[in-house]
């Protein structure tokens, strides 16, 4: 990707203390590799008052401390620090650069599909007409993109579900969902890294834990990484 | 160690929260009412040590060994050893002291000095009860559990913080959300005028509010997923606005009608359920000034200590 001037930058304020900088109207992976860039570009500034930044599927969240960018910002134009940061952050962003190396990894995901694990996959099949094998088939044949984590810590918002195998949300959530479960919902496949209550159509599960508190960092899966969904049998190995 | 007779109805471990995981779906959480969590360590000369959050009705805590705790927030009449204590000022603490917390007028902190020692998990000591990690376990307080501190000298302290000007009741103030421009007139009209009943759903995550006047979506629309913050307002097509709270998610779909300032954020984690809320909308300059003028109060009411 080239680096240079981003043609599209739509900021909002989402409270004194963070702005949601847009650079795209559109989820792709072109869009990531812009949103990888801009948060690149921003943290090699090692503005004092940046507290963190946070990705999401068209945008960045800009988390700082107010009265420190005040201090920092206090030659910017703008009536508000706010309006500082925006000011800042544009400065920033337009300045040419050389472009870095995407370096997205792939994962596999072993699961168990069906049965005990996947008490949703028959639904799923003859919501399609077809056979639950089918179901698999599609599923695992997928490359997925990982745009960014969020709802539960680990969580992957995954780009690419075939649409012969998207299905719409349980009418009644469940009050119980196990962590690894590997859902449906609407044109979106994830997999729960907790166990919670949802809706999601449960095909499968997986025993490889995508939440790691105690490792650097704390997740399995990161924004930029593909995914594919492997289809395991109970009598193999967990961990290709 | 300090022995949990009882827990009371809803105690966990907090300090400030877990700052730089967001973007791994990884909530911030902390203390709800920052700014009794802040004056209380101040208190105790000490900033961010973890301590335990407590709402609506406090413990019963044993303490082993010499220590001091400030207690702060909520109002509430403890007891060590029967005797009536001070908010909001340092307590010596000698082994055997028994503190009894009972009723809170919402949430309150019992900060210790040196902190209560529980693990540190992605560079904070607070309790995410949802990934279980975190703070005691990773879950609320039961009785039985014995939290570790260490001894110290106890602090002979006459000095007290005047709490009251932080907690004048007065409209919470917000800013405009992010999707102010998106919604009807009708309903940003409805949302301003309406006042709002606290439901008894609320927790940590958040406040569900329940206006007095419907407040009518006639074209619901869901955002894509994007960052959301501590006082985010999201308005669901339900029409019952939810106030994002401490352990909220990182991320959210709804439409965001809403954001209380900071500097309001600790006052309304004050509220409880049923009680009432009215919002008053400012500008962004006003939030910020209201930041700024909170710091300064804090800075000059624990300078003296």
């Amino acid at each position: 990707m080239k680096g240079g001037v981003h043609l599209f930058l739509q900021m909002k304020q989402l409270s004194e203390c963070a702005v949601l900088v847009y650079v795209s109207e559109a989820i792709s992976e072109q869009t990531h590799a812009r949103i990888q860039h801009v948060m690149q570009q921003i943290q090699a500034q090692q503005m004092q008052g940046i507290v963190e930044i946070v990705n999401g599927y068209t945008n960045v969240c800009i988390y700082y401390d107010p009265v420190m960018m005040k201090k920092q910002l206090a030659h910017m134009t703008g009536n508000t620090t706010g309006q500082k940061v925006m000011t800042w952050l544009r400065e920033v962003l337009q300045q040419p650069t050389s472009a870095v190396e995407q370096t997205g990894r792939t994962i596999d995901i072993p699961v168990y599909y069906g049965g005990e694990y996947g008490p949703d996959l028959a639904y799923v099949a003859a919501h399609h007409n077809m056979t639950e094998q089918q179901v698999i088939d599609i599923h695992t044949s997928g490359n997925y993109f990982v745009h960014m984590l969020g709802f539960a810590p680990g969580f992957p918002f995954l780009g690419g579900l075939d649409a012969r195998i998207a299905t719409p949300r349980k009418e009644t959530p469940r009050l119980f969902i196990e962590a690894g479960s590997v859902g449906i919902a609407g044109t979106q496949t994830g997999v729960y890294p907790l166990a919670t209550p949802g809706g999601w159509q449960i095909i499968g599960r997986t025993m490889l834990p995508l939440f790691l508190p105690n490792e650097t960092p704390p997740t399995l899966l990161r924004a930029g990484d593909r995914v594919r969904f492997v289809a395991v049998k109970e009598d193999q190995s967990c961990y290709l | 160690m300090l022995l949990v007779k009882k827990p009371g109805l809803l105690s966990t471990v907090q300090d400030t929260g877990r700052v730089g995981f967001q973007q791994y779906g990884v909530i911030v959480g902390g203390a709800m009412d920052t700014v009794a969590f802040t004056i209380g360590n101040a208190l105790l000369h000490q900033t961010n040590e973890a301590a335990i959050e407590m709402t609506m009705f406090g413990g019963t805590f044993v303490f082993t060994k010499r220590t001091t705790i400030a207690l702060t927030g909520g109002a509430m009449s403890p007891t060590i050893n029967g005797r009536c204590v001070p908010m909001y000022t340092a307590i010596p603490i000698e082994a055997g002291d028994v503190l009894v917390c009972g009723a809170i007028q919402t949430r309150a902190y019992v900060c210790i000095k040196g902190g209560i020692d529980v693990p540190i998990v992605m560079n904070s000591r607070s309790t995410y009860t949802k990934a279980a990690i975190g703070g005691f376990h990773g879950r609320a307080l039961r009785k039985g559990d014995e939290l570790l501190y260490r001894e110290t000298t106890p602090i002979v302290q006459t000095k007290r913080v005047h709490a009251k000007p932080f907690y004048e009741p007065r409209p919470i103030r917000i800013l405009q959300g992010t999707e102010w421009e998106r919604l009807s007139y009708d309903v940003r009209e409805a949302f301003c005028a309406a006042t709002y009943r606290i439901s008894v759903s609320s927790d940590r995550m958040g406040y569900r509010l329940l206006p007095n006047a419907p407040i009518d979506i006639t074209e619901p629309f869901q955002l894509i997923s994007e960052a959301v913050t501590f006082g985010t307002i999201q308005l669901p097509p339900s029409g019952e606005p939810i106030v994002l709270m401490a352990d909220r998610q990182t991320t959210g779909g709804y439409p965001k009608i809403g954001q209380v300032i900071y500097a309001d954020l600790y006052r309304l984690a004050q509220y409880a359920p049923n009680d009432v809320v009215t919002f008053q909308v400012v500008t962004l300059e006003e939030a910020e000034a209201a930041y700024e003028k909170l710091a300064r109060q804090l800075r000059l009411s624990t300078l003296l200590l």
